[in-house]
């Protein structure tokens, strides 16, 4: 009677360890898709680092041009990303998800490099910004656009 | 002896039908987690972060407007 008490109560333990919630290994599918969303989230924040450093730039050489660019490229990410944000969820999609995804913060990290190409050159005393390469860098990771339209772009 | 082959055949299923449910259940809570909770919480950091108007935008009205008095004056 006891072995028997002894053999359920060790099929329990088994029964427990193998139903243990214990933390799971990321499949690659949630790697790219956390790799996509702190993407978005560091290219955002590079583009407001090189917004201010752009207005601060403009400002004091009164550079209009510079500023309506920097503006005009400010807007054009921003709208990216905040579509990007939306379609997130979509990145599982065989179809479409991923490359939309991808090819969108490659073209919003494109226009944050330009953008802040032209400040630098506007401002050569001014050091690079690091979360600038680092936001370009981290797109990079989520490896290259391959729809048509963006091909010429991001070889 | 009896006690022993039970528990024997007890241990076979559940080294074949345990990983086999906690699979099933683990995909069953993956699949019903809504993930537009979260998606909504990207679209609000990235607002928090890049708000309307660019700070560039800002420095445009004010040297349009001249209303920025220029630091080497």
């Amino acid at each position: 009677m006891l072995r028997s008490y002894a053999v359920i109560a060790l099929f329990c333990c088994f029964l427990s360890r193998v139903l243990a919630c214990g933390p799971r290994a990321a499949s690659p599918v949630d790697a790219g898709r956390a790799n996509a969303r702190a993407a978005i989230l560091t290219v955002a924040e590079a583009t407001r680092q090189a917004d201010t450093l752009c207005a601060a730039v403009a400002r004091d050489k009164r550079d209009v041009r510079l500023a309506a660019e920097c503006s005009t490229s400010y807007d054009k990410i921003r709208v990216t990303l905040l579509g990007l944000a939306g379609v997130i969820d979509r990145w599982d999609d065989a179809a479409s998800g991923r490359e939309t995804v991808v090819c969108s913060v490659h073209d919003a990290a494109d226009e944050l490099a330009s953008m802040t190409s032209k400040v630098l050159a506007a401002e050569e005393n001014k050091p690079g910004l690091a979360v600038v390469s680092d936001a370009v860098a981290l797109v990079g990771v989520l490896g290259k656009c391959s729809m048509n339209a963006g091909d010429a772009s991001h070889e | 002896m009896n006690e022993l082959q039970v528990a024997l055949g007890l241990l076979k299923y559940a080294v074949v039908l345990v990983p086999a449910l906690g699979r099933i259940i683990r995909a069953a809570v993956d699949a019903f987690t809504p993930v537009t909770a979260a998606d909504q919480r990207l679209v609000d950091q990235v607002k928090a972060v890049l708000p309307l108007e660019s700070e560039s935008q800002r420095a445009l009205d004010e040297i349009v407007a001249g209303g920025f008095p220029s630091p080497r004056t």
